[in-house]
């Protein structure tokens, strides 16, 4: 079930929203709001996947992108709903928008594609910046020791396949291609003695 | 993700219009002067500073070289997007050519590759020293990489153009094998980078790896440049001939 949150001045649209979402069975709209303080105070801390706002709200706090007000939710989807005119620069902003004048089904189609878009682009994003896992420093050391991809596959028990997707893991978040640059990682980082 | 690597020395020199490349009316000097790489080509040709005010056309006939060969080195050397035109190309004269890889060949591995890699077992003594045993590996198997990917250059590919260009037809080579083998000898040195800035202990500080860093960083450049006229000059050239040979 993907949680929502709403931040809403109109209590007719935000009730709509929240009856659209829910009747498909896919959404919890677990609080809803109508103003940014009161999100603010009302919030109580747990986790929740996207955030609907309004971009009206957003001006009187002269702070216009969605980026900056919500910094502390980098990880969550903040989309923006849409139903008068709002600016691009602060449209571009949230991750996306939700069109109060698309039928059900496709706001609900948008909605889970713009979910589903942020959580691929933060795996994404996490994995590149990642440390090494325990099993890739595993195969690294074993790679620096002169192993080839059929022996560490057989010591892992793994496939060649497997093995050979780490080692592109390795290569993408060290930035080291060769094996005598790996294994000067492997002894510098304590995986293999010298 | 690769991050873009950022030039040490800006280097933005874009080139639209052939006007604003090197010419032999420039003078000599100015070639150093807009770009400081050049420092390396010029002795590869035996052209040394302290040149005055010569210009690049009368520095090349005082030694004896071709000014048109000179210039697309250093065009090459100093404009990323320069490519000379088929013109130029087929002016070129193969045996500049090879004098000059062979030369570059003697400079990478007498001077330039030793001298980064004395200074990084110096560096690694004096701040990492349980590890220098890895490191002066690393260095030795880089040495003998580029020794062998030389050798066969030297040993095979360049005898081979000197017959063409005698005019035999060795039948048992050709320049297209050449070309699918060319390895590449810099994945090492980035390699090497990426340690360096990445994995070394914190005793081992900037100032003590900054001059071996841009050295590389500076080395690499000049490989890369050093491939390109292999891989595009080189090759290309001696297709054309081993084309008008066959008929």
């Amino acid at each position: 079930m993907t949680r929502i949150i709403i931040i809403e001045p109109s209590p007719i649209v935000k009730t709509g929203i929240k009856k659209i979402l829910e009747d498909t069975g896919l959404f919890n709209v677990i609080s809803a709001y109508h103003d940014f303080p009161s999100f603010k105070s009302g919030h109580d801390g747990q986790h929740f996947d996207a955030l609907l706002v309004n971009p009206a709200i957003i001006h009187p706090y002269k702070q216009f992108s969605a980026k900056t007000l919500f910094a502390d939710y980098a990880e969550i989807s903040i989309i923006a709903i849409l139903y008068g005119y709002a600016d691009t620069e602060t449209v571009s902003s949230f991750d996306g928008i939700f069109n109060i004048y698309n039928n059900e089904a496709q706001a609900v189609k948008n909605l889970q594609k713009i979910i589903q878009e942020k959580d691929k682009n933060l795996d994404e994003a996490n994995e590149d910046v990642a440390e090494l896992s325990e099993r890739e420093k595993e195969i690294l050391a074993a790679v620096a020791n002169g192993l080839t991809n059929k022996e560490i596959a057989d010591k892992c028990s793994i496939s060649v396949h497997t093995v050979i997707s780490h080692r592109k893991n390795i290569t993408r978040k060290t930035g080291i291609k060769t094996i005598s640059g790996l294994t000067i990682y492997a002894v510098f980082n304590n995986l293999i003695s010298q | 993700m690769r991050l873009a690597i950022f030039r040490i020395f800006a280097e933005n020199n874009d080139i639209n219009m052939n006007h604003s490349l090197f010419s032999g009316k420039m003078k000599l000097a100015d070639l150093i002067l807009t770009n400081c790489r050049l420092l390396y080509v010029f002795p590869l040709f035996g052209i040394e500073i302290g040149m005055g005010e010569t210009t690049v056309k009368n520095a090349c006939e005082k030694h004896g070289i071709s000014t048109d060969f000179f210039l697309l080195v250093c065009n090459l050397y100093t404009f990323d997007k320069y490519m000379p035109d088929s013109d130029i190309l087929s002016q070129i004269s193969l045996k500049d050519l090879l004098k000059y890889l062979r030369n570059s060949h003697t400079d990478y591995l007498e001077h330039r590759i030793p001298k980064i890699t004395d200074r990084i077992l110096q560096s690694i003594k004096s701040c990492c020293t349980k590890h220098i045993k890895v490191v002066t590996e690393f260095c030795e198997k880089y040495m003998r990489e580029v020794i062998t990917h030389f050798n066969y250059e030297e040993k095979i590919v360049f005898p081979y153009i000197s017959a063409l260009l005698n005019g035999d037809k060795p039948t048992d080579y050709n320049i297209k094998q050449y070309e699918d083998n060319h390895s590449n000898i810099d994945a090492a040195l980035e390699d090497l980078k990426n340690i360096i800035i990445k994995y070394l202990p914190p005793e081992c500080t900037i100032e003590k790896w900054r001059d071996i860093l841009i050295d590389l960083f500076l080395f690499e450049d000049d490989l890369s440049k050093h491939t390109l006229l292999e891989d595009k000059i080189l090759i290309s050239v001696v297709e054309r001939i081993e084309n008008t040979a066959k008929k």
